[in-house]
């Protein structure tokens, strides 16, 4: 069986409360009418299921740290820009 | 302790707001420049690294976006909050770098997603094995993969939203998008990375 997210013309209506449902912005009257509908459709069902999935592993990402050559680079880059400002001020 | 004391404790304590930082920059004061610089530096940088992929560009990109910040930082006008406007920067410099990059095609998203066969929606069995963590390790370079594979437009505006955490209506003004654009194209790329994690969902 293929995915088709527009496979029922439902789904492809409720799909757009997808993003605020997700974010837990979606208005009580939309919530609901989509929990009915999740229990009625596997494929939303799924659908809904992975999508959060996909959520919540972007939202559990770490940010990395800056490696200490690139910090390093960084700061020698600005550092240049800065005096070189500076000395622009001075001339003036 | 005072009253007067214990104020003038929680004053010092308090970091100088970025809007005052940005002032006392504006006159020409580099240190206040500097503090800026040391408070969103990691946050640029991730946002530049995830766009960009690689570290080399991202570092490319993080001094770029300081390097227009500082010259630019005269022309803000206080319309926005700062790190609005400096991310804005940093999207900005990673985009037009991903333009001209000369590369592998990002896939694209007119196609229909979930033409490459069944998707798998069981959990598979060894995310539950001894080597946890080295799935976990796994799942974030799977991440990284699929977040690379999405097209620019759409994974900078993945990228600020379930990535970084913004707001629908911070992005919007980062990218200069309506808020509905930012929900149809956070909507569709996610679709993407569903998609390619599906062996991790």
């Amino acid at each position: 069986m293929k995915e088709d997210i527009t496979e029922c013309r439902e789904c492809s209506e409720l799909l757009d409360l997808l993003v605020d449902f997700l974010d837990g912005k979606a208005s009580e009257q939309a919530r609901a009418e989509l929990m009915v509908h999740v229990h009625s459709c596997d494929h939303c069902a799924r659908l809904l299921w992975s999508m959060r999935r996909v959520v919540v592993v972007c939202r559990s990402e770490i940010r990395t740290q800056v490696p200490s050559t690139i910090h390093e680079r960084l700061w020698a880059v600005l550092r240049e820009e800065l005096t070189a400002g500076r000395a622009d001020d001075a001339d003036e | 302790m005072s009253n007067n004391k214990q104020l003038q404790v929680a004053r010092k304590a308090l970091p100088v707001p970025d809007k005052e930082l940005v002032k006392r920059a504006q006159t020409g004061n580099d240190d206040a420049f500097e503090e800026l610089v040391r408070r969103y530096e990691r946050k640029v940088y991730n946002i530049a690294y995830r766009m960009m992929g690689n570290p080399q560009d991202a570092s490319e990109a993080l001094q770029d976006a300081f390097l227009r910040a500082y010259r630019f930082l005269g022309k803000f006008e206080f319309k926005s909050s700062f790190y609005t406007w400096l991310y804005r920067i940093a999207t900005n410099v990673c985009l037009t770098k991903l333009r001209k990059r000369k590369g592998p095609v990002v896939m694209s998203l007119d196609e229909p997603v979930g033409t490459e066969g069944d998707m798998q929606f069981e959990v598979p069995d060894h995310k539950y094995s001894p080597e946890k963590m080295y799935e976990q390790r796994e799942m974030a370079e799977a991440l990284h993969k699929a977040v690379e594979a999405l097209a620019p437009d759409y994974r900078s505006v993945v990228v600020l939203r379930d990535l970084e955490g913004l707001s629908n209506e911070e992005v919007s003004k980062i990218l200069n998008l309506s808020v509905p654009a930012v929900k149809s194209r956070l909507h569709r790329g996610r679709l993407v990375l569903r998609e390619k994690l599906a062996g991790y969902l």
